[in-house]
């Protein structure tokens, strides 16, 4: 390999951008996790849909049926239909949610209010949980001993994030998934996407109404699995996890 | 496309051009951060030393905590600042446990979150030559301490001004200004190690 003077390695990182791709496989697992960063550009993935999307729909992640939303109410959007590149954020993920030097595991904590300016953040740089356990909505296995990890249960979008064929042909999931229309759909993301955004913001009793609304209304619903993640989360909350 | 127009190296940090800073504006959405600095917020991590198998972790981890925290946004400071600094942190903590679970790097490689995350070049000679190049930036940061490379990557790559390194990394700003001289001796001395070493190939 040949050296190159220091600026023109300086330009070289500078230029160190995402491609399309690894952007859009992002978007769509910040989307599974519960992070409202938008639908973003169209891409030309949206005919990939197709007439199995519907059928399929019952076993994919929570940002993927998001997604279809978007794919309903914006034609442009197919993003999160993309069939090609669902890709699994692991069991074995990191978590950042603790910056104890030491990396003992912890309990999981409720988020604690922090002042944002970058020089309070500076401050606070080594001891601050920088993504409290509160923030996933999504309990589940533990996943291995590391330093980021250690305060909470598991990468929100882990599971979700690949649906496998049992997924797919889960039949107490596909009945619904045929005949749900969008708005219905649209409807069970706007309670449970409020009630995510209310149990991040430690709002127990709107989130405890939002989940109870759901489950009144959508019993048999796209999102059940979400609803129950919310569920849980409210309860672990409620118990001052 | 928003991200085009708003923080692009180009444009002074901190400037006009970072229109969702705070005093002016209400607390800006999510969505439209995201769109603005998503791409830059991913090479400051590269740069900072968060390998590709943990990029997107580290960016998810990135985003979580800015979706927590936008709502206590006060345009105190520009918001690509705030933003760098919550990756700053990000960074150190996936450094810090690179180095005490080297083994995590290969697991997460063997779950597949090696991403192989490729930079935007066009193709043929020249897009060989910008990642020959990439490559070789990497392996000469990779040469820095942690301090050095953090003030070198906020100055140099991200173009940020001596204050707005002082105010995210959370120093007094003379020990921005030596670090930076530091680091920018260090990369200079490894460029030219290297650069030696080729020419003393056989």
């Amino acid at each position: 390999m040949s050296t190159e003077p220091e600026d023109m390695l300086e330009e070289a990182l500078r230029g160190d951008l995402p491609t399309p791709d690894a952007e859009a496989r992002v978007r769509r697992r910040l989307l599974a996790a519960g992070v409202a960063v938008g639908n973003g550009v169209a891409t030309t993935t949206a005919a990939a849909a197709g007439a199995s999307a519907t059928a399929k729909l019952a076993g994919l992640s929570w940002g993927l049926k998001l997604g279809l939303v978007a794919a309903v109410a914006i034609p442009s959007v197919g993003l999160l239909l993309d069939s090609r590149s669902e890709r699994s954020g692991g069991p074995g993920a990191p978590q950042v949610a603790s910056a104890r030097p030491g990396g003992a595991r912890a309990p999981a904590q409720p988020a604690r209010p922090e002042p944002p300016a970058p020089v309070e953040l500076a401050a606070k740089a080594e001891a601050e949980p920088v993504a409290p356990a509160a923030e996933r909505p999504q309990p589940a296995a533990a996943t291995k001993a590391t330093l980021v990890e250690a305060a909470a249960p598991s990468r929100v979008s882990a599971p979700p994030a690949r649906p496998s064929q049992a997924d797919f042909a889960a039949p107490a999931e596909a009945a619904p998934a045929a005949s749900a229309p969008g708005s219905s759909l649209a409807e069970e993301t706007r309670l449970l996407d409020s009630a995510f955004a209310a149990l991040t913001a430690s709002n127990l009793t709107r989130a405890a109404a939002l989940i109870h609304e759901h489950e009144t209304r959508f019993p048999a619903g796209l999102l059940q699995r979400e609803r129950e993640r919310a569920k849980t989360r409210l309860s672990e909350l409620s118990r001052g996890e | 496309m928003v991200a085009e127009a708003l923080g692009r190296r180009q444009v002074p940090p901190g400037s006009a051009a970072d229109e969702l800073r705070g005093t002016a504006a209400p607390t800006p959405d999510l969505a439209a951060v995201y769109e603005a600095h998503f791409r830059y917020v991913w090479r400051c991590l590269r740069s900072l030393g968060v390998r590709d198998a943990h990029l997107d972790d580290a960016l998810q981890d990135v985003f979580v905590v800015v979706q927590r925290k936008l709502g206590e946004f006060d345009g105190g400071a520009a918001l690509r600042t705030w933003l760098y600094a919550i990756a700053l942190r990000i960074a150190r903590k996936y450094r810090e446990r690179l180095r005490r679970e080297p083994a995590s790097l290969e697991q997460a490689r063997d779950e597949g979150h090696d991403n192989k995350a490729e930079p935007m070049t066009s193709g043929g000679e020249s897009a060989l030559l910008s990642n020959e190049r990439l490559a070789l930036a990497h392996a000469v940061l990779a040469t820095l301490s942690d301090e050095q490379r953090e003030v070198f990557v906020l100055a140099r790559v991200e173009q940020m001004s001596a204050p707005e390194i002082a105010s995210v990394v959370g120093v007094p700003l003379n020990t921005v200004y030596s670090r930076l001289r530091a680091a920018r001796l260090a990369f200079e001395a490894e460029v030219a190690r290297r650069r030696g070493a080729t020419r003393n190939q056989p």
